[in-house]
């Protein structure tokens, strides 16, 4: 099942964003070792979980579970690309716009979901991500990622840097910021690839969302 | 040309290069990319190939690939490499590849790859190898999207205890050897070789021995 959250079902939903704040913080500060602003709270939540942010959560059916979040914020408002990261974006700069959102937090937990179904689980939340953003009105997403998570997604969403690939040491990762077209052809393209052609988010998303 | 010129002109390189529709195409709009430093070869692919395992062991640039994420000199590896590695990177100064550079390329769902240039002599700094970087990384991603990922080249997810029956019957372990050994019955045994073959997609034992060797699932 998947879970489309906002400023206008927050409430409904405060459990399941109380839960996504404990998968981020076991997965970003104690696993990956992000110094983020959060202390030992066992909540990752930071100025950039705001009033205007849309989450796309990921729960198992049978067990109740949180498996997967992600995190969009739009790019008019400051967001993480442009107060953290802008160096990241130093060809392109950083891009703003009504229909430029940015995707961040993108997190599994690996353990929930097991190593069985791991595949089938990221491939099913990389449709719904897609899918979240056609019908919600985003036409191109910004995001920053390693290289490896780089590689993957340039096959799927139509996409190019914005910047030069900036070395990690700490994590021996280069990280690389980029700008993706979302549309039919994204949807399509990882369809394919995954073989996922059923629509996943049908009568997740609020009312109040859905683009015209 | 200021760091930002380049930068835009690797911008510019990369939406042409996603734009081709076929291989060549693609490969020529990198060549040109390329041959604004200086090089004149390139050599695009996987790190495994079990048609050229053996030349993939001789050399010194494709192992050292799959051993980082950062982009090296051929002359840094000809430094610290064996004689049999040395031999390799003299073979190729013998055509004028004195030295190069190699972008190793990781991905998630097939094994990794690399983009190797090379030429006689090259003096580039940091701002431009981490350009030529992401122009590779993007080149090799957009051929692999074109081209598909090679069917035996895709990462089968095999389990450890899978990995372990294989690897003894790989050194010649019969079935109720193995079930000895790892105290299991043979039935057991023979339900590990039927979820491998059908990760694998072989037909028999041997078979996927033989796939699993091939790509590098267990070590010979």
């Amino acid at each position: 099942m998947f879970l489309v959250i906002d400023d206008r079902n927050r409430e409904d939903h405060a459990e399941w964003l109380n839960k996504m704040y404990q998968l981020r913080y076991r997965v970003f500060v104690e696993q990956m070792g992000w110094d983020l602003p959060c202390g030992k709270s066992g909540y990752e939540r930071d100025q950039f979980d705001t009033e205007h942010t849309r989450y796309l959560l990921m729960v198992d059916d049978d067990s109740g579970a949180l498996l997967a979040s992600g995190r969009f914020n739009p790019t008019q408002r400051p967001h993480l690309m442009s107060e953290v990261f802008p160096h990241q974006c130093n060809i392109s700069g950083v891009p703003k716009g009504e229909h430029i959102w940015e995707y961040t937090r993108y997190v599994f937990d690996f353990e929930a979901i097991g190593k069985d179904r791991f595949r089938d689980v990221r491939a099913s939340f990389g449709v719904a991500q897609t899918e979240l953003a056609i019908l919600t009105g985003m036409t191109e997403i910004s995001w920053l990622s390693t290289q490896e998570i780089y590689g993957h997604l340039i096959q799927f969403w139509p996409s190019e840097p914005l910047g030069t690939p900036i070395y990690y040491p700490k994590e021996d990762s280069f990280y690389i910021a980029a700008l993706s077209n979302i549309g039919d052809e994204a949807l399509q393209r990882m369809q394919t690839r995954l073989g996922r052609y059923d629509r996943l988010l049908t009568n997740c998303i609020p009312q109040h969302l859905l683009a015209a | 040309l200021s760091s930002i010129a380049e930068g835009q002109v690797a911008i510019e390189t990369i939406r042409q290069i996603q734009s081709t529709e076929n291989v060549d195409d693609a490969v020529r709009d990198f060549v040109g990319y390329i041959y604004r430093y200086g090089f004149s070869v390139i050599h695009i692919g996987q790190l495994v190939n079990p048609r050229e395992r053996h030349r993939f062991i001789q050399d010194p640039l494709a192992r050292h690939a799959r051993r980082t994420k950062k982009p090296f000199r051929w002359s840094d590896i000809y430094r610290i490499c064996d004689d049999a590695g040395k031999a390799v990177l003299d073979e190729a100064r013998e055509f004028d590849l004195a030295d190069g550079l190699v972008i190793p390329v990781a991905n998630y769902d097939s094994v990794p790859g690399a983009v190797s240039i090379g030429t006689d002599s090259f003096e580039i700094g940091t701002p431009e190898i981490d350009l030529l970087h992401l122009v590779c990384q993007t080149t090799y991603s957009h051929i692999e999207r074109l081209l598909g990922v090679c069917p035996f080249q895709i990462k089968a997810h095999l389990t450890p205890r899978e990995r372990e029956v294989l690897t003894m019957a790989a050194a010649g372990k019969t079935n109720p050897d193995i079930a000895i050994i790892l105290g299991l019955s043979e039935y057991t045994v023979r339900d590990y070789f039927s979820a491998i073959s059908k990760k694998l997609e072989s037909t028999t034992r041997t078979h996927s021995v033989a796939i699993a060797l091939a790509r590098d699932l267990i070590l010979p």
